[in-house]
């Protein structure tokens, strides 16, 4: 396999890196600056008086000019400081370290499970379109996505926490009492396990099944649906009926149509993945989870701005950089992609 | 798969009868919505959603309660109907302005196909942003302002308008009769007005329908997570992220109602767009 | 009816249910006879439901289609009574279809060696990737492939139309089958292309003793590679028999409009064109 091409393909995406970051960048900003809003006025409540809210400005140097904030904060992240938290003083890189492997262990399963639920959804409802089992999977990808997902979650809580008992309620991620492993990669149940400590992995996992459940399921009727366009496509070309015609088994047949489905099938849930960063948000507050979603709500309750503004940029950041991965992997995977020829399969 | 049976076709009535469902289940889901929106309103007078009882919270389903009361001992009913006043008008907002803000973009940018590939990509960009957390900051540095919870949506749901429209007049643009009236001289906005929207309306409504759904959810989604209208007004999301701590404990009814208030908004809503798709001319009935 | 036919049709329909609950018919009682080693010409007009006989030959007829009649293929009986299994033991191995479109009827995403291979592995062919992989570069070279070995290694898309079919036909003849449907398998290619693909269907007719059913709009192909014709007209059969006989003396007045249309060969006198 030749690499030269790639290499160089990789390279020109990763030169476009910095430009795409200055745009999310300069969104970000503007969003926490330009638009008519005013968070000192936010931060100082209802009752405050005018005073009190130009104090506030004045401490967050929000009277100065905005060209003078905007390269002020550019040099300082050209120094690689992300800001400080206004509420608790620590800066916002370590933060964001200390809370993202907790997110990226609900999301990463959560994501494996919508795929194989919702890829299993698309290709009945593809293959049998028109008939019974489509339509039966139609209705439960409506359902699905019906249920908002912190409806879901309560729902999953109160049958298998408080009326089964048989897994934990939004506790965490671990049991109240339960120490933490070492830290080593920050995932809970990766540390238990480097350091053997089986109880608290098993005990780290049943933790987190409903969340992932519950991620996982709304996802998967995302999933569903783009899979059974995609497969519907598929099948539909001609290169399947010639299959058939040649005596390929049905069950060819379909691998065959997954396979022509895979790299946009990928590309679409890397876009769910990237959106999942920040978008479990929610998921992570009702149960207490304590990673980047849940404190991108907080921090937002509490208009903390350097937090917010960082956290809209390193989740745009993680955006591209998921973008940019997908696509040399669809190079690698789609011989048409001219990046990845001269594999032979 | 082949069949050797040779079916009696007699079943003349099979495609009237879809059209009849599909017909049921869209008057049937904008009654629904109307109702909803529309009761606070005309009725209002019946409800008593700001009146608390601190002697009688989180009652059953009674008589005199017929959903129960919550944590304060307002009544559940009450204000499960009252919310409707607000969640629903800012999610009809938002599309309705989305739909007014995108659709002449997405008109433009596919009549004039190679200013529209441009735009697309910006398009496409913007949307890769994790709006998610946009929508949260912009609401939630505004205070939960209504407009600004708007304006937050319309960005979200703008683009996927501009989309929609712009695939369809590529595709009917290019359709004989349009290229036809542009041979004979016939003013561009006059094509787009007088050929072109009349065979797009139906898809644009369906697409309107699946965003209002998406919208609504995310409406749902801030008030639960307490970003979204201030309380004590009650939303539906505000309402059930109030309830989590009694649910927790067994006492299903401050949330069950509420729930069930989203679930069949976003039903309908789904209901509304596939209706649309299913009676239209691209009907493809299943 | 010969004793010798690979493939009799009999008093075969298919109809079309419609979502009105009416239904369309594509065929009503159509017939006809693919001998041993001959080329059957199928010709009609646009919708007269040619595509629709090959589906209901392979048993690959849409999910609305409703199909009564006989098939009898040489050693199976009739199609329409096997089962789905059998029938698709017969596709590939017994019975080779070649679409209009060739390139478009490989497998995107697969090299040429894998889809010989998936084909090979489906049919239980014995031996290794290295044996399948040297057949099918035999297949290739029987088709008048230049470099079978590289070409294996190619992705459809790196291949030219033409190409593209020569790899369907030879895929479609690997297993050497009785029977070859052929629905406008040129229709796509220009013009000294067709004459290319044709010839070497035309050859491995010869050296194998192939039936082909061949669909085509085109009467010049029909004087020039067919033994016999049907013509079909809106789903009903209005003309068979041997080409010279029928472009000798056309009974049908559909036949004789298609005969008078620019383009057609001339209605030759009986020792004109030899069909062969
Ligand atoms: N799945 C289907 N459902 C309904 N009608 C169909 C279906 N498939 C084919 N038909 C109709 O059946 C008739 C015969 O179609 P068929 O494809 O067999 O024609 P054809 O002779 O192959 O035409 P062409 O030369 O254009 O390929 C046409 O009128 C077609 O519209
Ligand atoms: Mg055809």
């Amino acid at each position: 396999m030749k690499t030269p091409p790639l290499l160089r393909f990789v390279l020109v995406r990763v030169a476009a890196l910095p430009f795409t970051i200055l745009a999310v960048l300069s969104i970000s900003f503007l969003v926490t600056s330009v638009l008519p809003v005013d968070p000192a006025k936010t931060i100082a409540g209802p009752m405050a008086t005018d005073e009190v809210v130009a104090g506030i400005r004045e401490r967050l140097g929000l009277d100065r000019p905005l060209v003078e904030r905007f390269t002020g904060y550019l040099g300082s992240l050209l120094g690689g400081d992300l800001g400080s938290s206004y509420a608790t003083g620590q800066p916002v890189s370590g933060e964001i370290a200390e809370r993202l492997p907790a997110t990226l262990t609900l999301i990463i399963p959560a994501l494996a499970l919508a795929a194989v639920v919702g890829i299993g959804l698309g290709v009945v409802g593809a293959y049998h379109a028109g008939r019974r089992p489509a339509s039966a999977s139609g209705g439960i990808v409506t359902v699905l996505q019906a249920v908002p997902d912190f409806l879901l979650a309560l729902v999953l809580v109160v049958v298998f926490a408080t009326g089964l008992g048989v897994l934990p309620g939004p506790e965490g991620q671990l049991s109240i009492g339960t120490d933490v492993p070492p830290r080593v990669t920050g995932s809970i149940p990766v540390d238990a396990l480097l350091a053997g400590q089986w109880p608290v992995f098993a005990d780290a996992v049943r933790h987190l099944i409903l969340p992932v459940l519950t991620l996982g399921l709304t996802y998967s009727a995302l999933i569903a649906r783009i899979s059974r366009a995609l497969l519907g496509n598929a099948l539909a070309m001609e290169c399947v009926r010639f299959a058939r015609a040649c005596g390929w088994s049905e069950w060819r047949v379909v691998r065959g149509a997954l396979l022509i489905a895979r790299v946009p099938l990928l590309t679409y849930t890397a876009v769910l993945l990237a959106g999942l960063i920040g978008g479990a948000a929610i998921i992570e507050k009702v149960f207490s989870w304590g990673g980047f979603g849940q404190w991108t709500v907080d921090s937002m309750q509490k208009v903390d701005l350097p937090v917010i503004q960082a956290i809209v940029l390193f989740a745009g950041g993680a955006t591209v950089v998921v973008y940019l991965a997908m696509d040399v992997l669809s190079g690698l995977l789609d011989p048409r992609i001219p990046i990845g020829r001269g594999k032979d399969r | 798969m082949t069949s050797v049976t040779h079916r009696p076709t007699g079943r003349s009535s099979s495609l009237a009868r879809a059209r009849r469902r599909a017909r049921i289940q869209l008057w049937g889901s904008v009654a629904v919505i109307a109702t909803l929106v529309l009761y606070p309103y005309l009725f209002g007078w019946t409800l008593e959603p700001f009146s608390t009882d601190a002697a009688r919270v989180l009652e059953p389903p009674s008589a005199q309660h017929w959903f129960g009361t919550d944590r304060v001992g307002a009544d559940l009913l009450s204000r499960t109907l009252w919310a409707g006043r607000t969640d629903l008008p800012l999610t009809l907002a938002a599309t309705l302005l989305a739909l007014v803000i995108g659709a002449p973009f997405g008109a433009w940018f596919g009549y004039s196909a190679r200013l529209g590939e441009r735009m697309m990509r910006l398009i496409d960009a913007f949307q890769a942003l994790p709006l998610l957390i946009l929508i949260l900051a912009l609401v939630a540095l505004s205070g939960g302002k209504a407009y600004m919870i708007v304006v937050a949506i319309v960005l979200y749901a703008a683009p996927s308008f501009v989309r929609v429209v712009r695939s369809e007049v590529l595709a009917v643009s290019t359709a004989r009769y349009v290229e036809a009236a542009r041979a004979y001289g016939v003013s561009t906005p006059r094509i787009l007005i007088r050929h072109v929207l009349p065979n797009v309306t139906e898809i644009i409504l369906a697409q309107a329908a699946l965003i209002a759904a998406s919208a609504f959810l995310a409406i749902s989604s801030l008030s639960f997570l307490g970003v979204g209208v201030a309380p004590p007004t009650p939303t539906w999301g505000g309402m059930i992220a109030d309830s989590v701590s009694a649910l927790i404990s067994g006492i299903w009814w401050p949330t069950l109602f509420p729930g069930l208030a989203v679930f069949v908004n976003v039903v309908c809503f789904n209901l509304i767009a596939n209706a649309i798709r299913s009676t239209g001319r691209s009907g493809e009935l299943s | 009816m010969t004793n010798d036919a690979v493939l009799s049709i009999s008093d075969l329909s298919v109809h079309y249910e419609l979502a009105r609950g009416t239904s369309a018919e594509a065929l009503s009682g159509a017939h006809l006879d693919v001998g041993r080693g001959r080329v059957h010409g199928l010709v009609g007009g646009s919708g007269s439901g040619k595509s629709s006989l090959i589906k209901a030959v392979l048993g690959l007829s849409a999910h609305n289609a409703r199909v009564s009649g006989r098939i009898d293929f040489a050693g199976a009986g009739d199609l329409l009574r096997c089962s789905a299994k059998e029938l698709r033991r017969l596709r590939g191995s017994q019975i080779g279809y070649i679409g209009q479109d060739g390139a478009g009827s490989l497998h995107p995403l697969m090299t040429v060696g894998a889809q010989f291979r998936t084909f090979f592995r489906q049919h239980r062919v014995p031996g290794s990737r290295a044996r399948h992989l040297a057949r099918a570069a035999e297949c290739l070279s029987e088709v008048g492939m230049p470099d079978p070995e590289a070409v294996l290694r190619q992705y459809p898309f790196q291949l030219s139309g033409g190409m593209a079919q020569r790899v369907v036909i030879a895929i479609a003849t690997a297993l050497s089958p009785a029977l070859v449907l052929a629905d406008e398998p040129t229709s796509a290619l220009d013009l000294t292309v067709q004459r290319r693909v044709l010839d070497l269907l035309a050859g491995l007719r010869a050296d194998r003793g192939l039936g082909i059913l061949l669909i085509t709009h085109d009467l010049g192909v029909v004087a020039h590679y067919c033994d016999e014709v049907t013509v079909l007209h809106r789903g009903r059969v209005v003309e068979s028999g041997p080409v010279r006989e029928v472009f000798a003396d056309p009974r049908d007045p559909y036949t004789r409009a298609l005969l008078r249309r620019p383009g057609a060969p001339e209605p030759a006198p009986p020792a004109g064109r030899e069909g062969r």
